[in-house]
């Protein structure tokens, strides 16, 4: 008996040591699908940005603003199309967690075509200027006019906006405004690389507790937003890039109506809506803006 | 019949030629599977140099029966080396060692072992992990340490302090500079061998309830190697200062002067929790009492503050003992050494039996089988496989950045 528990013992032992190699060779990355799938652990929302709450698609290859629009012939553009093409718009759930010390956020993630930085931004995006409206429901006040007056846009009556969010890379961080035009805090944005839909993808992390109206938002409550993409200019009206009817290096081609036209190259247009017919939609006789309407978003879906 | 068994009175558990060969041999062939087998950028050169070093070292362990002696030079070779992968990883990388917002954002904060133990309770609680880490994935990630974890805990137990911690190398390294007189006895304190578990507990409760990686963030020594928080306000300011100081005493100056592995045996959050599945192993460190002179030489021999004179007495060794073999290289009665767990000192002593009715080739065969059979032997092949393995990831390659450096003047090599 003696003998046969000794065998026993020393054949575990020597399984034990293959144990080692057999481990690393064939299940080592095995685990990771154990513990992330199986097992349903996660990385904390708070350090993720947040769980994906809603993803809309944007058609691809779409960034010609009005279906006519052609990117400024400057050597850095090429290959002159991709930089301000939205690919998908994904709004994460609000991250509610002050008391346990990181600040109340909401993160919004921007899947473009390219994310390039031939020009050494200090954000380290070179192209894109991007507008975010979000309309609360039920909220008061508001407003229709794009505050910053470049891109050239309205919005829907039925959906005035209550925070306006600039960002682009030609700063560290963006900015959020409330509709009375106050500068009410940064945003943080942050290039978010090796992703599923693309290499990279942008994330703008609105910090709420800045902005009652968000911070307050329950599930069920519904939000508008308006997603709207230009060229970034460092001299021109608000940092839209102009679109005249000829491309330059220092302009894009392709606009009908230069000066009353959005300068906006992509744009999320709601289901059932087409991108070159909304922002095709300005009045040249009445010289009127065109008319944008919002994706909806609903809290907690 | 014949038999007689005659143990030495100071047996040296040393192998004879023939069979520490065949062992290294048998050792270096699964070694050589993970160093030249495997898809590297490392010239084939210095993988095969490097299992040629744990050829010898090992070889040297078997021939001399000295455990400790040669562990501690892959041990401080493997923390040092890896030090200087990792941070030439975070500059190919990141362009600096500082550990950047956009570096959390995208998960990409490398995840150690000790980073697990902060995630236990929210992992419990709600399935998170409270460090912005990668999920899964070979190296740094959630899954891959936990993996080291889980492999280790049922295979060397906290034997992972001191053949398999990268960062462990680097206290031992220093005790082992300024001599070997002891400037301060620390074995006098008795108590200090609870300390670690109140690390550990304070460890666990600060991360859930602050719900961040409060001991990453300031308490952890090894960030100094590793990678830290850009100073840009009095709050990292602090941060650093208090890396820099518990890196400067309990990684460098409290080894030299205590000839202990204060860090590791003292605030490794880790190591106490290691201890607790210190018996989750089929090996363990013993002591026979028969042998045992009660000199106390391993009490003081102990890096990790695991022998006490109750342990002598009992013939056993504390739970925190990281099976490193110092004690047993130390005891002049060769008392103490590893054994299975359920097989007794007696059968370590079969080799010397004698039986004059057996034929001699019968004997010669058998007695290779003894010396093969040996809880040793599993035990020092199970640990230095697994750490060289881990050690893939770090020896070769700084190996080639050293060369590198030699000759272009960087140890980056993009």
């Amino acid at each position: 008996m003696r003998k046969i528990r000794y065998s026993i013992l020393f054949i575990l032992a020597i399984l034990v040591f293959l144990s080692v190699p057999v481990f690393f060779m064939g299940f080592y990355n095995s685990f990771g699908k154990i513990i992330a799938g199986t097992l349903g652990i996660k990385i904390n929302p708070v350090l993720s940005g947040g769980e994906v709450m809603a993803v809309f698609k944007d058609e691809a290859h779409d960034d010609k603003g009005t279906g006519s629009f052609t990117y400024p012939q400057a050597e850095a553009y090429r290959p002159y199309k991709g930089h301000l093409d939205l690919i998908q718009y994904i709004v994460k759930k609000p991250v509610h967690n002050g008391t346990r010390g990181y600040k109340d956020f909401w993160a919004v993630e921007l899947v473009l075509g390219s994310i390039e930085n031939p020009l050494n931004a200090p954000a380290g995006f070179s192209f894109p200027v991007i507008n975010l409206y979000i309309s609360v429901n039920g909220a008061k006040g508001g407003r229709l006019d794009a505050f910053l007056p470049g891109a050239n846009v309205a919005f829907d009556p039925g959906h005035p906006w209550h925070y306006f969010i600039r960002v682009h890379g030609w700063v560290p961080d963006g900015k959020l405004y409330n509709h009375k035009g106050e500068e009410i805090g940064r945003v943080l944005v942050d290039i978010i690389k090796k992703t599923k839909d693309s290499d990279k993808k942008l994330r703008i992390t609105i910090p709420i507790e800045k902005a009652p109206e968000l911070m307050l938002l329950k599930e069920k409550d519904a939000t508008y937003h308006y997603v709207i993409i230009g060229s970034y200019d460092p001299v021109e009206s608000e940092n839209f890039r102009a679109i005249s009817q000829a491309a330059s290096s220092a302009a894009g081609g392709g606009n009908p109506a230069p000066g009353l036209a959005p300068r906006i190259y992509d744009y999320l247009a709601p289901e059932g809506e087409s991108q070159y017919a909304m922002l095709s939609g300005y009045d040249a006789a009445n010289r009127k803006y065109a008319v944008l309407k919002p994706v909806k978003v609903v809290i907690g879906k | 019949m014949k038999v007689s068994t005659i143990i030495p009175n100071n047996p040296v558990f040393s192998k004879s030629l023939f069979t520490s060969l065949l062992l290294t041999f048998v050792f270096t062939v699964f070694v050589s599977i993970f160093y030249l087998g495997m898809p590297s950028k490392v010239t084939i050169i210095i993988r095969a140099a490097v299992v040629l070093f744990y050829a010898v070292l090992y070889f040297l362990m078997m021939k001399t029966g000295k455990v400790s002696r040669y562990r501690s030079i892959f041990f401080v070779t493997f923390a040092v080396l890896f030090v200087i992968t990792f941070i030439a990883n975070l500059f190919e990388i990141r362009g600096s060692m500082y550990l950047t917002r956009a570096t959390s954002a995208n998960l990409e904060v490398p995840f150690c072992h000790r980073s697990l133990l902060q995630s236990l309770l929210p992992l419990v609680f709600n399935q998170e992990i409270i460090h912005p880490a990668r999920m899964a994935g070979m190296g740094a990630s959630v899954a891959g340490m936990a993996a080291l974890w889980f492999l280790s805990t049922f295979t060397v137990g906290k034997g992972f302090c001191s053949w398999i911690c990268m960062f462990g190398g680097l206290d031992e390294g220093f005790s082992k500079l300024g001599g070997k007189k002891k400037r301060w006895n620390l074995d006098k304190f008795k108590n200090l061998r609870y300390l670690p578990f109140a690390v550990l507990i304070f460890t666990v409760l600060a991360a859930f309830f602050a719900y961040d990686a409060i001991y990453c963030k300031w308490f952890c020594a090894f960030k100094t190697t590793t990678e830290f928080v850009q100073i840009v306000d009095m709050k990292t300011f602090f941060a650093a200062v208090l890396f820099i100081s518990i890196f400067a005493t309990t990684v460098v100056a409290f080894p030299i002067l205590t000839k202990k592995r204060t860090q590791c045996g003292l605030i490794c959050p880790y190591g106490a929790f290691q201890s607790f599945f210190n018996k989750t192993t089929l090996f363990r460190v013993a002591i026979d009492k028969e042998r045992c002179v009660n000199c106390k030489k391993c009490i003081g021999e102990c890096p990790s503050f695991a022998i006490t004179e109750e342990h002598i007495k009992k013939g056993e060794v504390g739970i925190a003992c990281n099976r490193c073999g110092k004690c047993i290289d130390a005891c002049p009665q060769n008392a103490i050494d590893y054994k299975i767990v359920g097989v007794p000192f007696t059968q370590r002593d079969r080799r010397f039996t004698q039986d004059a009715n057996k034929p001699k080739w019968k004997l010669y065969l058998r007695g290779k089988l003894n010396e093969i059979l040996d809880a040793r032997v599993f035990l020092i092949s199970t640990a230095f496989l697994f750490g060289t393995v881990v050690a893939s990831f770090y020896i070769p390659s700084s190996i080639q950045r050293i060369l590198n450096f030699i000759n272009h003047g960087t140890f980056l090599l993009q």
